[in-house]
């Protein structure tokens, strides 16, 4: 009897079908977090740029008096009356028993109108609403300061006419009035970036000058040409005036609920919808309407409203800078390691030492990019030739240019070890039958070896790519900085500005989440900026490796 | 290809070809070098940053210049440690250039001065007792590439002394100007509040204590809130200002061994600390530690030396201090580290006969004036005094603190603040986040590859694989942007839920295992290589059920709020952003590293053993177990290894989920400061060049040759392995 059940024990153990499952669920649990994770991303990213329906709430709360404001309910949870009465220090809402362990149930309303009614984001507690509407003629303003601002149109004021909440052309005169207003931003800033910023460069270029001539002839040359200067500058400063001008005179009157309003200029807004009223085809074309702004657009309000366009430029512009010179040094490496060195113990090392590099966290080389590249390099630099701007730093302090070598030399080794591994998979046969044929070694490796391994080399240098695109702790020391006043490509010589700092996607990301207080407001807007660099990645990663699958599959049939 | 049987194939080519063969070659054996030599480069650099942390401090050659004769008071240093000031008894005031002893006399001219010496708490500002018996003030005007210039100060207020002073201290702190005098019948105290150097000095209050007689030293204390008497026996007497009109006496006996007397009494930098010289060449640092019941003023550390030192000098900036004894014999050390940075040198000139004494600000220079105006001035090497290998890991008892600790606090926004640079609170948090993250990842990776590699079918295989190696790919600043503003927050509000989710998935999931082998086992030779995604259904139905259970557990069990009970019955603190989340977090990170790796080697074990093991009748399980897994074995361990490598390297994630701050502590619900996240916070505020700064550097070191060496180590298992599948 004993013994059966003990064989038995053994039987079912020995055939561990148990185990062979619970492994798998270690897979399906890796999975299921990885699909979590991009889900959660997706959702919250996704959504942020939908045209939410702003309610009409009514309340009395201890805390915000009792009101109706117009807001948009962000998220609901539950917590527990020990909780409520923690965070609120008042006793069990009437009704409810004064049970510690029992639920309260709450909404985040975005409340919005952050400078005429602060705050912008409000707890309220289910048994504080006292009523619920949600009103056609509830607008949203974005505006370029303050956030956005929820309420009814009062009034709208354009010059000499005036139109009534209820009058049935407003909407349209209103964004006629938002199109020339944003025509003339337009003509703002090309005249700002054709003519102010050049003017002021060469302005400045001149006084340096200035200060540095001491031969009389010379110095009344350029006393001459900086009034002229200042001339142009003064014209094309007036004619900003004169632009700038021209957009202010219109002004709307917001109801703002509780029977109070406020009044607003035209030009402090972007964009003015009606969410309640919009039918699904209004939604979607709003949707991807945000979108494009996200994607091409200023950051407003340190970061956490408008788009991205500069960081998605800094990382863009970074990354090619990085592969234009990781690229060529990386493929000299492979070949010089696969074709050129003796194969003994020290290219062997050299392997290793490179494939270790590999894992060198990349903090380390932040560090060594600030302590060598921008101190010393870069000090050397500034010493040499830009010895009239000092002590301000030109290249002695963290940018652009360090930020790209930093990157470079930290992915190195992926586009070393992804060459050599291309030129390992080049079958011997062809590179003999190429010498055999009279050609050297150069023009083999030229015409022969490095054509056929391109693949392989491309696909180094596209997980390099993505691999600095999502890097960002080596860039917090050598580069990056939270918000860059100017990108740093603009009609000015030397029109790429290496020496400059630059914004980028990943520490964007890192900024707004950790170093904003205004975190609720920024919170949707950073799941966006984070699905969107993890779309780039991915996207890289995958091309990667459907090159890489590509190359396995041609390789196949040459062996000889 | 070898070189020479191709150059002689190249003999008869057209030159054009030949050269341009030769350049290639060149070219890239100068591309390979120079990668190789960029790695030097990267390990030397950060070598070379910080090797002057530990470059022993040295006392260098000293210069003598002749300056004109005539008694000297006071020697000092300007601002810029350029210039002395000397302050003769006949009231003549010189400034002399350290470069080259040029000596420049002041038109000021005092009148007879009997002392001089500097006031604490301003480095420019200097008291003067004259012959009427009266305190004046001056002070030093830095003037940037030329001599400073002598100013008067307070428009010549002159503060009256009591008769038959023995001791004078004097402090300015802010706008409060504190005299303290012992003389022969007690202690007489003066304030001065509003003190400012442009205008006269107000109505002092006043303080007067009866003492017994057989004191010489009188000392303020920090902010002028505390007050010292000592003399060359054991008794303190220690007063307690903290309300100026009624000082609160506190007695303290040193113990001197019998027959020691005190020969130098020399506050440190800051004045929390006094360094006390003793007769038998023991230099006592001691300082009042915070008791339960009453302050102590323990023996802190002691320096000891075979000559008395009888003269002790501050610097002023730093914590460290000179010691002279009576042949002229001068010795560093700093009190931080407990150490004496030199060794005891005799320097000529520095002997008895010496008038005064001037350390300057960065310790960088001793300067002593001996009559007939023969001014010695020694050079001093002392960078990095406060770095040791004692002060970056082991428990150093800092000023204030009532046992040692090990602590990292780098800097504060006061001169007087002591740097506590030990590393290891930080090693200790990157080992605590790497070691969560580990329990997190290992079990989950190793087990996915071992179902993956052995069971998965095929067509599975070659889309799975991939797909948890692209995660190795998310940015890790998603990650922890992700960890920080996600995942800490619905932790703390579930935290039940949370907790119970770490028990219920283990024991759910090995039900689920049990009950599947019960049920289907008719099926499993034809399901087992494809339900390895089918397991998600049971994962989120535990977890649906953990966060169920959770808020019931939190009523029932822990009165409606988790974290509060942690804290008010476990004595464990919470933190929003802590190990847990982190653990979670760079497990997520770490998983795909030791995945890959561990199925490569998993995967690659010569099929023919398997074969063998399956066709002497071992099931596949007991195959995979038995003969795979011990064989590829260290593929695994080396996989593991990368993967801590990885983790204790990882910055964004422990930088955006933990709150950073740098504490011992293995709770699971507080937070740690790794040695990454250090540099990422520190470093761009760091002054290049400064202790701190190398540090820095020194921390980017460890991590480097840390993993470095993993990763070595990892890898030559790794070829090692290699070899032995090929071979079997």
């Amino acid at each position: 009897m004993l013994t059966d059940r003990r064989r038995g024990l053994q039987r079912w153990l020995a055939s561990g079908e148990a185990f062979v499952w619970l492994n798998a669920s270690a897979i399906g649990l890796a999975l299921l977090m990885a699909l979590g994770l991009l889900g959660l991303l997706a959702v919250r990213g996704v959504s942020y740029f939908w045209p939410a329906p702003v309610a009409l709430v009514g309340f009395a709360s201890p805390v915000y008096g009792t009101r109706q404001l117009y807001g948009q309910p962000v998220d609901r949870d539950r917590i527990s009356l020990a909780r409520y009465q923690e965070a609120t220090g008042r006793s069990a809402p009437a009704g409810q028993a004064n049970d510690p362990a029992s639920e309260v149930a709450r909404v985040l309303v975005k409340t919005g109108n952050r400078r005429v009614n602060p705050p912008a984001f409000r707890w309220l507690y289910d048994h504080e609403i006292l009523s619920v509407s949600y009103p056609a003629d509830a607008v949203v303003l974005e505006r370029r300061q303050w956030g956005q601002a929820f309420g009814a149109i009062a009034s709208l004021t354009l010059g000499d006419v005036r139109y009534q909440g209820d009058a049935p052309g407003l909407f349209a005169a209103l964004d006629a009035e938002l199109g020339r207003i944003r025509a003339l931003e337009e003509q703002l800033d090309r005249l700002q970036s054709a003519e102010l910023a050049p003017l002021s460069a060469a302005l400045q270029d001149n006084r340096r000058r200035l200060a540095r001539t001491a031969s009389e002839p010379d110095r009344s040359q350029l006393l001459g040409e900086q009034q002229a200067l200042e001339r142009h500058f003064a014209q094309a400063e007036a004619q900003r005036r004169q632009l700038a001008q021209l957009q202010e005179g219109a002004s709307l009157r917001l109801d703002i609920g509780d029977g109070t309003s406020t009044l607003l200029p035209v030009s402090q807004l972007v964009r003015v919808w009606r969410p309640n009223a919009m039918s699904l085809g209004d939604k979607v074309r709003h949707y991807f309407q945000s979108l494009a702004l996200f994607l091409s657009s200023d950051p407003r309000e340190g970061n956490t409203e408008g788009g991205v366009f500069p960081a998605i430029f800094g990382t863009v512009l970074m990354v090619l800078i990085m592969s234009v010179l990781v690229a060529p040094i990386g493929v000299l490496a492979a070949v010089y390691l696969h074709e050129y060195a003796e194969q003994g113990r020290f290219v062997q090392f050299v392997r290793i030492a490179v494939n270790n590099l590999a894992g060198v966290p990349s903090i380390v080389y932040g560090v060594f990019g600030l302590g060598f590249f921008v101190y010393v390099l870069g000090g050397s630099i500034d010493s040499l030739f830009f010895a009239d701007r000092q002590p301000a730093a030109t290249f002695g302090s963290p940018g652009l240019l360090w930020a790209s070598l930093t990157l470079a030399l930290l992915t190195l080794p992926v586009v070393i070890v992804s060459a050599e591994e291309g030129l390992n998979r080049v079958p011997r046969s062809l590179r003999e039958g190429s010498l055999a044929l009279g050609a050297t070694q150069a023009e083999t490796l030229f015409k022969v070896v490095l054509p056929m391994a391109s693949p392989a080399i491309l696909t180094g240098i596209i997980l390099a790519v993505a691999r600095a695109a999502g890097e960002v702790a080596p860039l917090m020391l050598v580069g990056v900085v939270k918000l860059a006043p100017a990108l740093p490509v603009d009609g000015i010589f030397p029109y790429v500005h290496l020496d400059q700092q630059f914004m980028h996607l990943g520490f964007h990301i890192f900024d707004l989440g950790f170093q904003n207080s205004n975190v609720e407001a920024s919170g949707s807007l950073v799941y966006a900026t984070a699905l969107l660099l993890v779309m780039i990645v991915l996207v890289l990663n995958l091309a990667a490796m459907v090159l890489r699958n590509r190359l396995e599959k041609r390789y196949k049939g040459q062996e000889l | 290809m070898s070189g020479t049987r191709h150059r002689a194939l190249a003999a008869g080519l057209s030159a054009r070809r030949r050269w341009v063969d030769r350049m290639t070659r060149h070219l890239v054996t100068l591309g390979g070098v120079g990668v190789v030599g960029s790695v030097v480069v990267l390990f030397g650099y950060l070598l070379s940053v910080v090797w002057p942390l530990f470059e022993p401090a040295s006392i260098g050659a000293a210069q003598q210049f002749q300056v004109s004769a005539g008694t000297s008071r006071m020697l000092a240093f300007d601002g810029s440690g350029e210039h002395l000031v000397r302050i003769t008894a006949a009231g003549s005031i010189d400034t002399i250039r350290v470069s080259d002893g040029a000596q420049q006399r002041s038109d000021v001219r005092l009148d007879q001065v009997l002392g001089a010496q500097p006031v604490a708490g301003d480095a420019s500002l200097f008291a003067l007792r004259q012959a009427d018996n009266r305190v004046r003030f001056g002070g030093l005007e830095d003037r940037a590439g030329a001599a400073p210039r002598w100013r008067s100060r307070f428009r010549d207020a002159a503060v009256p002394l009591a008769p038959g002073l023995l001791d004078l201290d004097v402090a300015l702190e802010g706008d409060e100007l504190f005299v303290a005098q012992l003389h022969a019948a007690g202690l007489r105290l003066l304030r001065y509040r509003g003190a400012e150097a442009r205008f006269p000095l107000e109505a002092p209050e006043q303080v007067a204590i009866a003492l017994a007689p057989g004191k010489t030293w009188v000392r303020l204390g920090p902010r002028g809130r505390s007050l010292w008497v000592l003399g060359p026996d054991s008794a303190v007497t220690h007063f307690d200002l903290g309300r100026f009109g009624q000082p609160v006496r506190q007695d303290f006996d040193l113990a001197l061994p019998a027959g020691v007397s005190l020969q130098a009494v020399e506050f440190l930098s800051g004045r929390a600390s006094m360094l006390l010289a003793r007769s038998d060449g023991v230099i006592e640092q001691r300082f009042l530690q915070p008791g339960p019941s009453r302050a102590r003023l323990a023996r802190v550390r002691q320096f000891r030396s075979d000559t008395p030192l009888a003269t002790l000098i501050s610097e002023s900036r730093r914590k460290g201090f000179l010691a002279i004894d009576a042949q002229g014999g001068l010795r560093l050390g700093h009190a931080t580290t407990g150490q004496w940075l030199t060794d005891p040198r005799q320097v000529a000139g520095l002997a008895t006969r010496r008038e005064a004494l001037a350390l300057s600000p960065r310790a960088g220079y001793l300067a002593s004036i001996e009559p007939g105006g023969r001014l010695t001035l020694v050079a001093l090497h002392n960078r990095h005094p406060e770095v040791s290998f004692d002060a970056l890991w082991a428990a150093i008892w800092y000023e204030g603190y009532p046992e040692p600790v090990q602590s990292w606090q780098s800097s504060a926004a006061d001169d007087d603040f002591e740097p506590k640079l030990s590393l290891a609170p930080l090693m200790f948090g990157t080992l605590k986040a790497a070691l969560f993250a580990m329990c997190f990842a290992v079990p989950i990776a190793v087990m996915g590859a071992l179902y993956t590699a052995c069971f998965m079918s095929a067509a599975q295989r070659a889309v799975v694989k991939p797909a948890i190696e692209v995660m190795a790919a998310l940015p890790t600043v998603v990650l922890g942007f992700v960890a920080g503003i996600w995942l800490a927050p619905v932790v703390e509000q579930n935290l039940s839920s949370v907790l119970s989710l770490l028990v219920l998935l283990p024991l759910g999931l090995g039900l689920c295992a049990v009950a599947w082998q019960w049920l289907a086992s008719p099926w499993a030779n034809a399901l087992r290589g494809s339900y390895g995604l089918l397991t998600i259904a049971p994962i989120a139905l535990i977890a649906a059920g953990a966060f169920t259970l959770g808020p019931v557990l939190e009523r029932s069990l822990f009165a409606g709020n988790s974290a509060a009970w942690l804290e008010n019955w476990l004595g464990l603190e919470f933190d929003q952003r802590n190990a847990l989340v982190v653990g979670v977090a760079m497990g997520f990170a770490i998983i795909p590293v030791i995945y890959s790796i561990a199925e490569d080697a998993i995967y690659g074990v010569p099929a023919h053993l398997a074969n063998g093991a399956l066709a002497l009748g071992a099931s596949q399980w007991q195959t995979a177990l038995q003969v795979i897994l011990p064989t590829a074995s260290p593929g695994v361990f080396s996989a593991v290894i990368i993967g801590f490598g990885r983790a204790a390297g990882e910055t964004m994630i422990v930088l955006m989920a933990t709150g950073n701050t740098p504490i011992m502590d293995w709770n699971l619900f507080e937070g740690m400061r790794t040695l990454a996240a250090n540099i990422a916070v520190e470093l761009p505020e760091a002054e290049v060049d400064s202790s701190h700064y190398r540090v820095l550097f020194l921390i980017a070191l460890v991590l480097f040759l840390l993993t470095f060496a993993f990763n070595s180590l990892a890898e030559v298992i790794r070829s090692r392995l290699r070899a032995r599948y090929g071979n079997l």
